[in-house]
C-alpha cells in the first residue's frame, strides 16, 4: 500500500522508512532525501518556500507510484513531500522504494522523483540573501 | 455558469487571490475561462507557460467546462 504525504511540519525519515521496514518479500530498500542547499546557480539561498495543490498533487504522485511499480516490479513506494517555509538543510522531500532487488529500486527510484519534478503541483519560491 | 479557480504560485500574486467564482457562458472552454481572465488580470500567464486542471486532473485547453467544476491553472511545477 503506497503512502503519499504532503506535510506542513518537518519529515522524520526514521518514522518514514518504519512503514516500509515491515515487508518480508523485500530485499532492498532506497531512499532519496532533496535537502535545502545554501547555493543554487550562484545565488545565496536563504530559506525556500513550497506550496502545493495538495489534493491533486497527491493523486498525481500516486499515478508516477502505480506506473513505477508495474515498470520496475517494486514492492513498495512511500513519498512524503514539505510545504510551508524551509530553512536550510531541512529535507523538503523523502521518498523510500522496497523491493526484492536493488537495481529495480534504484530506478524506481531516481523515476519517481524526476516525474515529481514534471507533474506534481508542487512550487518552490527561492528566498535569497542579499 | 459559474466555476470556481483556484490559484497558487505566480498566479496568485498576479491576482492576490487564491480562488474566486467566474460566471461564463455555458459549455465554456478552458481556453475560453483563460481569455476572461487574461483580460480581468492583464499579467495573467499565457497558455504555453500554463497546465490547466479540472477537478484535480490534468487536461488539454479545449475542455468544455461544467458547472462547479473546480479549475487550476498551473505554472510551471517545480516540487522535490
Amino acid at each position: 500500500m503506497s503512502i503519499v504525504k504532503i506535510w506542513t511540519k518537518p519529515l522524520n525519515p526514521t518514522i518514514h522508512s518504519k512503514k516500509l521496514r515491515k515487508n518480508i518479500m523485500a530485499g532492498a530498500y532506497v531512499s532519496f532525501e532533496g535537502w535545502v542547499r545554501q547555493w543554487n546557480k550562484g545565488k545565496k539561498v536563504k530559506e525556500l518556500h513550497y506550496e502545493a495543490y495538495t489534493p491533486m498533487a497527491i493523486k498525481e504522485i500516486k499515478k508516477i507510484i502505480d506506473k513505477a511499480k508495474k515498470e520496475f516490479s517494486v514492492l513498495d513506494i512511500h513519498v512524503h513531500h514539505r510545504t510551508g517555509t524551509l530553512q536550510l538543510g531541512e529535507i523538503a522531500v523523502w521518498m523510500g522504494v522496497t523491493g526484492e532487488h536493488r537495481k529495480e529500486c534504484f530506478k524506481a527510484c531516481e523515476y519517481v522523483i524526476a516525474e515529481l519534478k514534471k507533474q506534481a503541483p508542487i512550487w518552490k519560491e527561492e528566498r535569497i540573501t542579499l | 455558469m459559474k466555476v470556481n479557480v483556484l490559484y497558487f504560485a505566480h498566479l496568485k500574486t498576479i491576482t492576490q487571490k487564491k480562488e474566486e467564482k467566474i460566471d461564463l457562458p455555458n459549455q465554456s472552454t478552458l481556453l475560453e475561462l483563460h481569455q476572461e481572465l487574461k483580460k480581468k488580470y492583464p499579467h495573467f500567464l499565457d497558455t504555453p507557460y500554463l497546465s490547466a486542471a479540472i477537478n484535480e486532473a490534468y487536461t488539454h485547453f479545449n475542455t468544455s467546462l461544467k458547472e462547479g467544476d473546480t479549475v487550476c491553472f498551473i505554472p510551471p511545477v517545480a516540487g522535490g
